[in-house]
């Protein structure tokens, strides 16, 4: 290869169909995407951050708090559980019919499922979306719906960050990140992932004083402390009611006082924003019954 | 000195290097601030890992924004300006020809220097762009998108200058390398600073960029640097063209497809296609090791050879470390344990740290002994270098992984978040150690670089009586 | 240093030299091994090679997300769809092509695309026996009826389907229980299990 014009050319090949298929095509595939209207609740999803929560994102990006927190929640799979919603006025006749669904029940097992309304059935917790719609069909052929009777089959996500840890109830897709301007998706959980906390942690002091020194919230958290966020003042007239409440070691001089900035504010605002439990259709949340 | 083909014959490395000295000191010098303040940044950053109330009240040195900044520090301040430093070396002994427009590439190194100091200082601001990897304010990414034009200017105008037509295999790396670079960096810093792409299409920008810039813009030049170096140094030939040519196209088309991992929230296609093809990185890799892996070094009385050699052989080995764990995690049962522990970390810092930080540093002491003549000092100062930077390099990439297996095991294990991250704190203070040292071996390789300027400007005004008498004029050979 | 370095080294190092070795065949097995497990990754978890920007993990085609949405009111669709694959799939196939020559199709056909779904509740209430002419192809075979083992609603779910998949490009009108129930009451007279014939369904109006 001492063709100066071919190793160019093919370099730039090179590059090209990456930059094509990394960069170009998927810009192009969504390009268009549009918020959602929820037909239950006739609003849209998602919604453009405003005010104060705005202005958080923007303390969260100065800081780089995506260094040690990421924003995307990791779905596994799903599965399907079945629960007995309504056992309906004749129980022999459903005991019979649950019968039907699985081979391993004895006939007393089955008599007790038949009176356990609103509980999952044992050994039917997961279940494929095949082994989900055949029991339907079954169940659906035993007439005892006629009596009433009804099973549901709830749909529930898996996977760590969904089941063991409650990060989130479904996989991160890109309509959640619409106006995330910039991304922050993060690549680091030095922290636990923040894509839903403001379901999961709302108290708006709560997260003041875990920002202020994080181990009075969390034992044994390695998260610094952000104290530059706040402001030690003098008590005026009368001590602010937004002051933290602190002790011991931590409590200012008499007569001081521990204030939130306005960029510890909007930081909390931000994070309370920080929602995702919408259904969407490339990522389901919950079948309804 | 001259640059006539028909003088080329005479022209040896050490005239070659002599040509250019003054773009080889300014950029290594420039480089190897930017590493002392990398390493200094980082030391800091580590060290709030286990001490997490230290500079607490200070908004400049949160943790996040001291790890972006020495990120930024290493990525374009040190390892970008050392590589091209390297590549112009090369450009010039591989091709027989004189350094040209080397004045220009110490201009500009000032230029880039300026713009990366806008950038770090910038993102300690707080003005960092919030995408990880491009993090530098715009005003800083102007200043470095014009430096750059002066940068690889006199690289392409020697390489066009060369006398030796034939293309030796480290020229096709450098040369795709520089090409590859202005197109990622260029093309991302418009699509982040300029024309804004919506939500996740930030996400292939970055990771498009970030994987690119190490793999098709950093690796290349330690590549070209390996592929040029061993086989110097031990006298004898690469034995194979036709594995170094595969390696070269199969990191061109392998390469820069990486970044993108399997459940980023783009279409499921973009993750498992950049996860898959990332694997495929062992190919160019097992590719050079079948070419040049089994060269031994000959016998030298030249210091400097050895400890190029030892850098060299570091990089080799962290290379093909980096492809095989690469591989390896991009398995889907490996990446859904580590992804988001401080094992991406530790890959990262082996690709940075472990492979192009060690062959940059065994390029500059191919380079700098031979702009001035070395004491025996420096000789003693290059051998020490070599310990500290591969004791600090080892043990940080050591206890990062180490981080990352304890932080996977916990996790499997079902226990408590915090515990998780808790349960590693141990090794975030050896990583702080390992922090230390590579702080340490920026410091003396700047004091290296120092005296090796202060020589040469000695050399360069021998005649004057206000330098003093006794020093010997550096260019000899011409 | 300059003026004492080893000369051979020097020229050595100066002008490096490329040999002319091939390839070694293992680096193409590695190459291939690996090429053949990341077009699997990219089969299960990228969608299945279909690039489909609708498509993010662990999900792997539309159509499984379809069967994900929650169900609201489909007319039961869904529903029918299951028991498709239960009762007639066997004969008629997944994709409703039926077997050329020897089950007739679904997907396209005159008697299920009628106007009215009075004719196909019989057949499949009864079954049918005989020669028959399909979309133009003639057949001859016997279905058993269904009509003890589904419920209304159940009939009129299978149908439903059957006369409205979308993805055989069947757009008939669906099919309620009282239809069925209907068409039921009509027949009381008829033994069950006595299958129909082309003429005698042809003898019905359609409805």
């Amino acid at each position: 290869m001492n063709n100066g014009p071919f190793l160019f050319l093919g370099s730039f090949v090179a590059l090209l169909l990456s930059w094509l298929g990394l960069v170009v095509v998927p810009q192009v595939q969504l390009r268009d995407l549009q918020p959602v209207k929820n037909d239950t609740t006739g609003k849209y999803y998602p919604l453009q951050r405003l005010g104060l929560a705005r202005q958080g994102a923007e303390v969260y990006r100065a800081n780089a708090c995506y260094t040690c927190h990421s924003q995307q929640v990791r779905q596994e799979g799903y599965r399907f559980r079945a629960v007995l919603e309504k056992v309906g006025t004749n129980e022999t006749e459903l005991a019979t019919a649950l019968m039907k669904l699985n081979p391993r029940w004895q006939q007393s097992d089955a008599e007790l499922f038949a009176q356990a309304e609103g509980e999952a059935l044992t050994d039917m917790e997961h279940l494929t979306l095949q082994q989900k719609a055949s029991l339907e069909a079954r169940f659906d052929s035993t007439k005892v719906s006629e009596y009433g009777a009804k099973l549901r089959f709830d749909f529930i996500p898996t996977g760590a960050d969904i089941e063991v840890r409650k990060w989130g109830v479904r996989a991160s897709v890109a309509a959640d990140y619409l106006y995330d301007d910039p991304l922050m998706l993060g690549s680091q959980r030095i922290g636990p992932d923040l894509s839903n906390v403001g379901n999961r942690w709302p108290e708006a002091g709560w997260q003041l004083h875990h920002l202020y020194h994080p181990r009075t919230k969390v034992e044994g958290s390695t998260m610094p402390d952000y104290r530059f966020l706040f402001e030690k003042r003098r008590i005026g007239a009368a001590p602010s009611p937004a002051a933290l409440q602190l002790t011991g070691d931590l409590a200012p001089a008499d007569g001081w006082e521990i204030v939130p900035t306005a960029d510890a504010l909007a930081l909390v605002a931000y994070l309370q924003s920080l929602k995702v439990t919408e259904a969407l259709f490339e990522a389901p949340t919950t079948v309804a019954p | 000195m001259s640059s006539q083909p028909a003088n080329a014959k005479s022209l040896t490395t050490d005239t070659i290097t002599v040509s250019g000295r003054w773009a080889f000191l300014g950029l290594l010098g420039g480089a190897a601030c930017w590493l002392a303040v990398a390493g200094v940044l980082g030391l800091i950053a580590s060290i709030k890992m286990h001490s997490p109330t230290l500079l607490a009240d200070s908004a400049w040195f949160s943790y996040g924004r001291l790890k972006a900044a020495a990120g930024g520090a290493f990525n374009f301040g040190f390892a970008t300006q050392a590589a091209i430093a390297i590549a112009l070396w090369l450009a010039a002994v591989l091709g027989r020809t004189t350094v040209k427009l080397p004045l220009l590439g110490a201009a500009a190194s000032k230029a880039w220097n300026l713009g990366v100091v806008l950038g770090v200082a910038g993102i300690l601001y707080g003005d960092g762009t919030g995408i990880e990897g491009l993090e530098f304010p715009r005003y800083a990414v102007g200043v470095l998108l014009f430096a750059f034009i002066g940068l690889a200017l006199p690289v392409f105008v020697t390489f066009h200058n060369r006398t030796v037509r034939e293309l030796y295999p480290s020229l096709w790396f450098v040369i795709a390398g520089l090409f590859w670079f202005a197109w990622l960096f260029s093309a991302t810093s418009l699509l982040v600073h300029f024309w804004p792409v919506r939500g996740v299409l930030q996400a292939a920008v970055q990771g498009w960029f970030t994987n690119g810039f190490v793999v098709v813009w950093l690796f290349p030049i330690a590549i070209a640097l390996l592929l040029y170096l061993r086989p110097a140094l031990s006298g004898v030939s690469i034995p194979s063209r036709a594995t170094v040519l595969l390696a070269f196209w199969s990191l061109a088309f392998i390469g820069p497809w990486g970044g993108i991992a399997t459940g980023t929230p783009l279409p499921a296609w973009v993750g498992a296609l950049s996860t898959s093809m990332s694997s495929l990185i062992v190919i160019p890799i097992f590719a050079l090791c079948s070419s040049v892996g089994g060269l031994k070094p000959a016998r030298s009385a030249d210091p400097f050879a050895a400890i190029s050699w030892k850098f060299a052989d570091f990089s080799f080995l962290a290379l093909v470390l980096f492809g095989v764990l690469t591989a390896i995690n991009s398995f889907t049962a490996v990446y859904r344990l580590t992804q988001f522990t401080f094992v991406t970390a530790a890959l990262q810092s082996l690709a940075l740290y472990g492979v192009v930080l060690t062959a940059l540093l065994a390029g500059a002491f191919q380079i700098l002994p031979k702009i001035a003549p070395p004491s025996a000092m420096c000789a003693r100062v290059g051998g020490l270098l070599l310990w500290v930077s591969r004791c600090g390099i080892a043990l940080l990439i050591l206890s990062l992984l180490l981080a990352g297996l304890q932080q996977v095991l916990a996790l499997a294990s079902a226990a408590s978040f915090a515990d998780a991250t808790t349960a590693s704190k141990m090794w975030f203070r050896m990583s702080t150690m390992g922090e230390l040292l590579i702080a340490l071996s920026g410091l003396m390789f700047l004091a290296y670089v120092c005296s090796t300027t202060f020589r040469a400007l000695k050399a360069e005004y021998a005649s004057c009586a206000w330098c003093g008498a006794g020093a010997k004029p550096a260019e000899v050979a011409s | 240093m300059n003026q004492q370095d080893q000369p051979t080294n020097e020229v050595k190092a100066t002008q490096p030299s490329v040999g002319r070795l091939a390839v070694p065949v293992w680096i193409f097995i590695v190459a291939l091994l690996l090429g053949y497990r990341g077009c699997v990754h990219v089969d299960q978890a990228g969608g299945a090679f279909a690039f489909d920007a609708r498509i993010y993990g662990p999900y792997r085609t539309p159509k499984e997300l379809e069967n994900l949405q929650p169900t609201g009111d489909d007319g039961g669709y869904k529903k029918g769809e299951a028991q498709y694959q239960i009762y007639c799939a066997g004969c008629h196939q997944a994709g409703g092509g039926g077997t050329p020559g020897v089950f007739p199709p679904l997907a396209g056909s005159d008697w299920v695309l009628a106007e009215g779904p009075n004719r196909i509740i019989r057949v499949v209430l009864y079954g049918l026996a005989g020669p028959v002419t399909v979309a133009g192809k003639s057949f001859n075979n016997s279905m058993p009826g269904l009509g003890e083992a589904l419920t209304d609603e159940q009939i009129a779910q299978v149908l439903t389907y059957v006369r409205g998949s979308k993805d055989w490009g069947n757009k008939a009108t669906p099919v309620t229980a009282a239809q069925v129930k209907a068409a039921r009451d009509a027949e009381k007279a008829r033994p069950s299990g006595k299958q129909f014939s082309q003429p005698e369904i042809d003898a019905i109006a359609v409805q």
